[in-house]
């Protein structure tokens, strides 16, 4: 997305992330944003930024536990960016899920 | 003659640093560093592995057929010169090894390694995990 996006994070870049349950991916085609934008729906709030020529980046997606990913995504729970701004919406929406962060399993996408 | 006063300085500089060019390993330095950025720069990595081999070339010339200014061969310089050729040969035929041996070295304890994104790996992966709040991060690779 960024001019300097043009290979795959580096070691140091996926270091940031420490949770050994988050499993990080290479996704230079914006395959999973082009999927999370056509699969979009209500109840599933809208996102207030993170598009950038029409492909969705710097965004966090939440799902409740039961949600399962069928012919369509399911309904996210949050659903916003920049990831950095967001930090203690997404917490709050974590509590809401009354599921303490260590019971959650976790993915990070860089594109 | 104006000149030649001025030019005369600046000759005797570079005449001094030439002759401590040929006693110095520079160029193989400047080989070991530009392998190690081609690991860095994918696609200039062709036209960097050239420049290493170039440079090679000049560390062998250097320490091999020098002039007369540089009358002893250190053991020091033989030894780097040697130590970068090593790096630079494996970095030539192996790159990606040695790119992920460097990479590894700073990776989160007990994640599995980066994965090309494929929807369906991801999908039967995010219904495995259907019992437990699952956060997606779309994140810039820089």
């Amino acid at each position: 997305m960024l001019p300097t996006d043009w290979q795959s994070p580096s070691g140091g870049v996926r270091a940031r992330l420490q949770d050994s349950r988050a499993r990080q991916y290479w996704d230079p085609h914006h395959l999973l944003a082009l999927r999370l934008a056509a699969d979009a729906r209500d109840p599933q709030p809208k996102q207030a930024c993170c598009l950038r020529n029409n492909v969705l980046w710097d965004l966090a997606v939440l799902y409740p536990p039961g949600a399962e990913w069928k012919d369509a995504l399911p309904p996210a729970t949050f659903f916003n960016g920049p990831v950095e701004k967001r930090k203690p919406e997404l917490e709050t929406a974590l509590n809401l899920l009354d599921l303490p962060a260590r019971n959650s399993s976790r993915a990070a996408f860089h594109q | 003659m104006r000149h030649g006063e001025k030019l005369a300085p600046v000759a005797a500089v570079v005449s001094a640093l030439s002759c401590m060019a040929c006693c110095l390993p520079l160029g193989i330095a400047a080989a070991a560093g530009t392998a190690g950025l081609s690991l860095v720069l994918e696609p200039l990595r062709p036209y960097l592995m050239a420049v290493s081999g170039a440079l090679i070339l000049f560390g062998v010339w250097q320490l091999y057929r020098r002039g007369p200014s540089c009358q002893r061969r250190s053991r020091a310089s033989v030894a780097i010169f040697w130590t970068c050729a090593a790096i630079v040969a494996l970095m030539m035929a192996a790159p990606q090894i040695v790119a992920n041996l460097l990479a590894d070295l700073r990776l989160p304890f007990g994640q599995p390694a980066l994965a090309a994104m494929d929807l369906a790996a991801l999908r039967a992966d995010f219904n495995r995990a259907a019992d437990r709040t699952r956060l997606i991060v779309l994140l810039s690779p820089t």
